[in-house]
């Protein structure tokens, strides 16, 4: 009896235990879920939010819908694959950080209808991407958009790339949560567009020249031309001003212009000191009106032009050349220096050059900075190769080969070549170079080109886009906040395998010319890296497994070995 | 003795024990063989053209799920099968440590499978410039998984006397709490069940651990689900040892 009542009490005991051990799991867990310490172990920081981030995200106030639009699986471009990975892991991080306003979706367009009908209609185009296979050449459509919804706005990035894709989520999510449009105001001396007659399609004036450089970032700001001398029109709500190609500018626009800067406005200044005309490639020379104002910060666009040897190739002329079929006129082609191709010199570490194609300036006038005042931070956005010489800005600029080569004969007796800075910007509170009334001080941005035909109507599509892309990232960056602005690019580093084909090709003395012996040498160069992959990879299947049969063996015949030991009683050599 | 020390004992036992029969070279041999085969052979490393061990600390959840009950289906089953448990539940040592203890033994095998692994690592930092950070982030993950895994499998070979149901049993949960942050659970389920759901995945913590990211509350639901499915354990033995 007694043991029973025991039993029973032990019983009732176990079963609180169990009750108790069940009720405490889902708050233990939950409390659990919201443990805040965290460690990223990855080299670059890879997962870690910048503050800019994480403050955006904190201004939600209601549900974020993020949408990446990207393929699941690409036949042959397997290699893209880890970019959708690093987004999605970026997009995790933001879902945490946003919780519980951000909710994130990956979605495959070339699998789902709904999706592909969604991405065309926002805007996010496929690109084609072409490879060969045992058929022929394929095509697959590549998707890499991302799509923000809040409230009633959207914002559309068609193609986003891994190492922006923090600045470029963070910068359309502020827009997001600014409401309106952000207005980017336009000083320049073109003329106005003619008054609009509904019904007729009115013609842009030749002169407008950065008429197609409005339509660009018309995408995402409003675009204003502005007369900074005039009140009001350098508003409160310019997020960024665009000093477009300056000449003889007026005082009192510098003096609006100063001030505006001084009390924390960004600007951007396309600065040259001369006029080309694109067609005719005539210069002007004359002042800007501004070579002392900027002096005042410490910067100076010098009046001599950037010669590189990397630079486009343009038709320089013909030449008659003797052919079995006789004389033939043969066009030819020429490095036009004035025009250089910038790689090199993008800075990798800047959020507005680091992921940045080679972009392409036309007549660049190189950057001095020098007594730069205390409290402003400058920093060199773009160089030219290194491989560049001065020029004086008075020397023919024909893209004839004569001339080329007599251009390029003097820039190398010059001196040495050397990088030279084409686009700096300056950071920080900058002190006001005229008299102001009542002004508060505050940060601001500045941002100088000695170059101001790279967005030009006929240059701004240039180099695949590139001009383009460098005008949308510099006004994205220039239109943010000081948090924003220092958000840096953070692109996963390259972590490339052995190029198994490609060693193979080059040990065998590379490719001959030869259509035929190319061919063969490529078959054989893929059933080399075939055979060196099935090597690795078999071999990290069959080695641990052979180990461990090693091991087994050797532990059998040990404990064989000491089975077979003849027992001895204790004090004759048997176990003690 | 201390509860501690006790427990190594019964740890140390155990895992000597597994060494004793093939099943342990199996278990030694299983996971990185076929981690190599779905790593190398079958999935996209080579394709992908980075140097990176994401592909298999991913497929981790999925391979304990049948490597993990295996190694803890006979560890209280066996006991119960050949009679020596109540031998067992008579020693002169308290049940936590004897709980405790075939959990570390069984934990020290997966370690010895994971060590085993290596081969991968090494073999990508030869191929390519590999970051070491997800890797430490990785295989401290993988131990802390597979803690919580081989906790549930034990709690599991203590409910039966028979081995197969122990691991089939053990599998079955397993599956179960790698697909609870699935997209089909999230459509099956209201909002609010699938969000409590998804926090009980065992694969979903994984995934942060696996690129390098360790987070306090990731490792905190490891280690309460390992405490939660010992504590069972020593529940079930309680039961057996008043009756």
């Amino acid at each position: 009896m007694k043991h029973g009542a025991r039993s029973q009490q032990a019983q009732r005991a176990r079963r609180s235990w169990c009750l108790a051990l069940l009720l405490l799991l889902p708050p233990v867990l939950g409390l659990a879920a919201h443990l805040p310490g965290r460690l990223d172990l990855t080299e670059e920081s890879l997962y870690s939010l910048s503050p800019a981030t994480l403050e955006t995200l904190a201004k939600l106030d209601d549900r974020l819908q993020v949408k990446l639009y990207f393929n699941r699986d690409i036949e042959g471009a397997e290699a893209l694959l880890p970019e959708r990975l690093v987004m999605e892991d970026l997009l995790f991080e933001i879902a945490k950080a946003g919780a519980p306003y951000v909710s994130v979706e990956t979605v495959d367009p070339t699998t789902d209808l709904v999706a592909q009908r969604d991405a065309e209609h926002i805007g996010i185009q496929p690109i084609p991407l072409s490879g060969q296979d045992l058929g022929g050449v394929s095509v697959e459509l590549i998707y890499q958009g991302l799509e923000l919804r809040y409230q009633d706005r959207s914002e559309v990035i068609p193609l986003v790339i891994a190492p922006e894709f923090e600045f470029a989520f963070t910068v359309r999510l502020a827009s997001l949560l600014r409401g309106s449009r952000p207005v980017i105001g336009i000083v320049s001396d073109e003329p106005p567009l003619p008054p609009q007659i509904p019904g007729v399609t009115s013609q842009v004036p030749p002169a407008r020249i950065y008429e197609e450089l409005r339509q660009t970032l018309a995408e995402r700001y409003t675009v204003r031309d502005i007369n900074p001398a005039k009140e009001g029109d350098l508003s409160n709500d310019l997020v960024t001003v665009l000093v477009a190609r300056p000449w003889a500018l007026a005082p009192e626009k510098l003096q609006a212009l100063d001030r505006y800067l001084a009390e924390g406005g960004h600007m951007v200044v396309l600065q040259e000191s001369e006029q080309i005309d694109v067609v005719s490639l005539q210069a002007m020379p004359g002042p800007t009106g501004m070579e002392e104002w900027l002096a005042g910060f410490g910067v100076r666009v010098e009046s001599d032009m950037v010669f590189d040897d990397s630079a486009i190739e343009v038709p320089a002329g013909v030449r008659q050349v003797q052919t079995p079929q006789g004389m033939q006129t043969v066009p030819i082609q020429a490095r036009y220096g004035f025009a250089p191709i910038v790689q090199d010199g993008l800075n990798p570490d800047h959020i507005v050059t680091a992921s940045l194609a080679p972009v392409t300036l036309f007549w660049a006038h190189p950057i001095t900075l020098e007594q730069v005042p205390s409290g402003l931070v400058a920093e060199t956005l773009i160089s030219s190769g290194r491989q560049s010489w001065l020029l004086p800005a008075s020397k023919p600029l024909d893209m004839n080969v004569r001339n080329l080569e007599s251009l390029r004969a003097e820039a190398l007796a010059s001196g040495e070549p050397q990088a030279r800075p084409l686009v700096v910007a300056l950071r920080g509170v900058f002190p006001p170079q005229f008299s102001h009334e009542n002004l508060e001080p505050a940060p601001g941005l500045l941002t100088v080109l000695g170059d101001a035909d790279l967005w030009h109507n006929a240059t701004l599509r240039v180099a695949d886009g590139a001009n383009q892309a460098l005008a949308m990232n510099l006004f994205d960056w220039s239109a943010q906040d000081e948090s924003l602005i220092q958000l840096r690019s953070r692109g996963k580093k390259e972590r490339p395998l052995p190029a198994f084909a490609a060693d193979y090709v080059v040990a065998q003395g590379g490719w001959s010319g030869d259509p035929d012996s190319d061919r063969e040498l490529d078959r054989a160069a893929k059933a080399h890296a075939r055979g060196q992959e099935r090597w690795i990879s078999w071999g990290n299947v069959l080695v641990p497994i052979g180990i461990v049969l090693i091991l087994a063996l050797a532990h059998r015949r040990f404990h064989g070995r000491r089975a077979r030991k003849p027992y001895l009683p204790y004090g004759k050599g048997g176990n003690s | 003795m201390s509860t501690m020390r006790s427990a190594l004992l019964v740890a140390k036992r155990e895992f000597l024990a597994a060494f004793d029969a093939p099943a342990g070279y199996l278990v030694l041999a299983f996971l990185p063989a076929l981690s190599a085969v779905l790593f190398f052979v079958t999935g996209p490393f080579f394709a992908f053209d980075t140097a990176e061990l994401r592909g298999f600390f991913l497929s981790l959840p999925w391979l304990f799920v049948i490597l993990t009950p295996a190694i803890t289906m006979r560890l209280w089953a066996e006991e119960k099968r050949a009679g020596t448990e109540e031998l067992l539940l008579t020693w002169p040592m308290r049940l936590r440590s004897l709980v405790l203890g075939k959990f570390l033994g069984a934990w020290g095998i997966l370690a010895a499978a994971l060590f085993a692994t290596l081969g991968l690592p090494i073999t990508v930092a030869y191929l390519g410039d590999l970051d070491f950070g997800p890797v430490l982030g990785g295989y401290f993950g993988a131990l802390l998984l597979g803690g919580a895994c081989l906790a549930l499998g034990l709690f599991l070979s203590a409910c039966t006397d028979n081995q197969i149901v122990a691991w089939l049993g053990g599998a079955a949960m397993l599956l179960v709490f790698n697909l609870l942050g699935g997209a089909a659970t999230a459509e099956a389920t209201p909002p609010w069940l699938g969000r409590v759901l998804l926090e009980l995945d065992f694969g979903k913590h994984f995934e942060d651990l696996s690129r390098g990211v360790i987070s306090l509350a990731d490792v905190a639901f490891y280690l309460v689900m390992t405490a939660f499915f010992l504590a069972l354990n020593g529940l079930v033995l309680l039961r057996r040892s008043w009756s």
